[in-house]
């Protein structure tokens, strides 16, 4: 595979690969790693400084930071991840229908698409957690709704544009059924273009769920999710900044390897597409 | 077609979507969970029993059937009552139309910061390719894509409110209250626009009437103009499409620095389940947006006649 070769030759690629992995396994061995329990609260050791019990402090609790980064890691990029995926299941298998059966399912779902991308994406996802009430699984689900219409539209063409191959047309008079040619033919072709959004909107879903979090309209304290410790490091911002740093770095380090990856994983599949052109 | 002709039609084509947006932003209200007549008696805390209950359904008119609500609520509307806030029992329009302004004055002030930071920095980073600068640059760029924006605040606010004292902390008192706020929202937008004209600029460098002006022997800055001018009428396109966007991104930036707009003022009416002040805010963001998109189109009818017919495929 030539896109594979082209992703392992490009160093960036590489090095963000490796930092996701190392980030997922570290969320998923959190309770091997953590030195500390992520809720336990210790007031006589509050806010202090790096040191070698706690390798980035504590906070204005004091919980260990890093043990709570850790933990962070399952909700922030565990619930980012979990979004897209539902996120893509659900427009693949909405798109391919719109763009293999065509005729009526194709105009309903294209037209309810439209209206709901007519809407901006953040009006939405805040007004349907507005009326779901301010919680994590609401925050989920309403950037599920939100989002689904975008993938079910990208899906549709890319489904429209291999429905009319020729292999596509002989595995129809060899005697295939639709679900098969459908999963065995045309999902596979479309893979590449839906791996590249979903990295790149995995990040989009991780700064967006900590926003929210950080307003307090998705994960509830004391859980340990990153926008909501910087919340927290927020109230004790004055006398102690340094609280704002390890929540902030670990976001924006996550989705930027994220955006990063997307980048490469496009330029990767399609040659066409050189970052010199812009 | 006339240029007349065409924006009439343009604004007729708005009642249908306008239509559609108050029923959707009506019939999202009715779906949420819980009953409102429960919610308004708990909002001012009484205990509901059943007559309670009752009463105040029909005090709500919610004992009507759904499209005489509809039709009751949207001639209200269109008189310009949205109903009053649970909470406190204010007219829900007073508080939108107090609130509309500040959001405005900053959605408007992150556009011009935009543009201020943008345009020399993809003017740096088009014709000096490849360079130092222009990788600097694009690495400064690729950060900020990733950078969320409550954390940029922040620091910001840290640096220039806390630690210098240089700036007020939060609110809207004074104009310097509007520096911080204005460039955090701005922030994650800067590297967008700055791609997308550095992206026409480089394709304007290619055509063939920069080759000409060359071979005439014109001078550069006249050739440099020639080619900004060119590839500006994408970019202001581009900026225009997303001012809706960028007044429908700020409620994270107006809780951040308390700025009293309307992101604010729907983000607290969520804490308190005040579902009047939300349904007000789909609405008026939905038109927002109608508006917004005829506008744009209707001006670029007026810069270019060839986009008139372009809808009417």
């Amino acid at each position: 595979m030539s896109a594979w070769k082209a992703l392992r030759q490009d160093k960036i690629a590489l090095v963000c690969m490796v930092f996701l992995l190392v980030v997922l396994a570290g969320g998923i061995f959190a309770p091997l790693i953590s030195p500390y329990d992520p809720l336990a609260i210790d007031t006589k050791n509050k806010l202090a400084t790096c040191s070698g019990a706690h390798w980035l402090g504590t906070d204005h609790l004091g919980r260990d930071i890093f043990s709570r980064l850790l933990y962070g890691i399952r909700m922030t990029l565990g619930f980012s991840v979990l979004t897209t995926g539902v996120t893509i299941s659900l427009g693949t298998v909405l798109g391919v229908l719109a763009g293999f059966l065509r005729g009526r399912v194709e105009k309903l779902l294209m037209r309810l698409c439209d209206i709901m991308i007519s809407f901006p994406g953040e009006v939405l996802i805040l007004s349907l957690v507005g009326l779901l009430g301010p919680s994590i699984q609401n925050v989920i689900l309403a950037c599920i709704l939100a989002k689904w219409p975008w993938y079910t539209r990208m899906i549709r063409t890319i489904t429209q544009k291999y429905a009319g191959a020729g292999y596509i047309v002989y595995a129809h008079v060899v005697g295939y059924g639709t679900p098969s040619i459908l999963l065995r033919h045309v999902i596979p072709n479309a893979a590449g273009e839906i791996i590249v959004l979903a990295t790149v909107d995995t990040g989009a879903v991780i700064l967006l769920i900590s926003a929210l979090s950080f307003l307090g309209l998705g994960v509830q304290p004391p859980a340990p999710e990153w926008g909501a410790m910087l919340a927290e490091a927020r109230n004790v911002m004055v006398l102690h900044p340094w609280q704002m740093l390890p929540p902030g770095i670990a976001i924006l380090s996550v989705a930027a390897a994220c955006n990063l990856l997307g980048d490469s994983l496009r330029d990767a599949l399609d040659p066409r597409h050189r970052p010199a052109a812009g | 077609m006339g240029m007349l002709t065409y924006v009439l039609s343009r604004l007729a084509g708005l009642i249908p979507v306008l239509l559609a947006v108050s029923f959707v932003s009506f019939l999202l209200i009715q779906l949420s969970p819980g009953d409102p007549a429960e919610v308004v008696i708990r909002v001012n805390a009484l205990t509901p029993t059943p007559e309670l209950l009752a009463e105040t359904r029909t005090q709500l008119g919610l004992d009507k059937p759904f499209l005489a609500r509809y039709l009751h609520w949207l001639t209200h509307a269109l008189q310009g009552d949205l109903g009053t806030r649970h909470i406190d029992g204010k007219p829900v329009a007073e508080e939108m139309a107090r609130a509309l302004p500040p959001t405005l004055l900053l959605a408007g002030t992150a556009a011009v910061v935009i543009l201020l930071c943008s345009i020399p920095a993809a003017l740096i980073s088009a014709f000096f390719e490849g360079s130092l600068p222009d990788v600097v640059l694009r690495t400064l760029l690729f950060v900020s894509t990733s950078f969320p924006t409550f954390w940029a605040g922040l620091l910001l606010l840290w640096l220039f409110s806390v630690h210098w004292d240089l700036l007020p902390l939060s609110g809207l008192e004074e104009p310097r209250s509007l520096i911080l706020p204005s460039i955090t929202l701005a922030l994650p937008y800067i590297s967008t626009y700055t791609r997308l004209l550095r992206g026409s600029l480089l394709e304007a460098k290619q055509q063939n009437f920069v080759l000409y002006e060359k071979t005439c022997g014109l001078r550069v800055t006249t050739i440099l103009r020639h080619i900004f001018r060119n590839s500006l009428q994408t970019s202001l396109t581009g900026l225009g499409m997303s001012l809706p966007r960028l007044i429908a991104g700020t409620f994270v930036v107006e809780c951040l620095f308390a700025w009293p707009g309307l992101g604010r003022l729907c983000v607290s009416a969520i804490f308190n389940r005040d579902l009047p002040v939300i349904q007000a805010y789909i609405l008026l963001m939905g038109i927002l947006f109608a508006l917004f998109k005829a506008f744009m189109e209707i001006c670029a009818a007026l810069a270019d006649p060839r986009m008139r017919d372009r809808g009417k495929k």
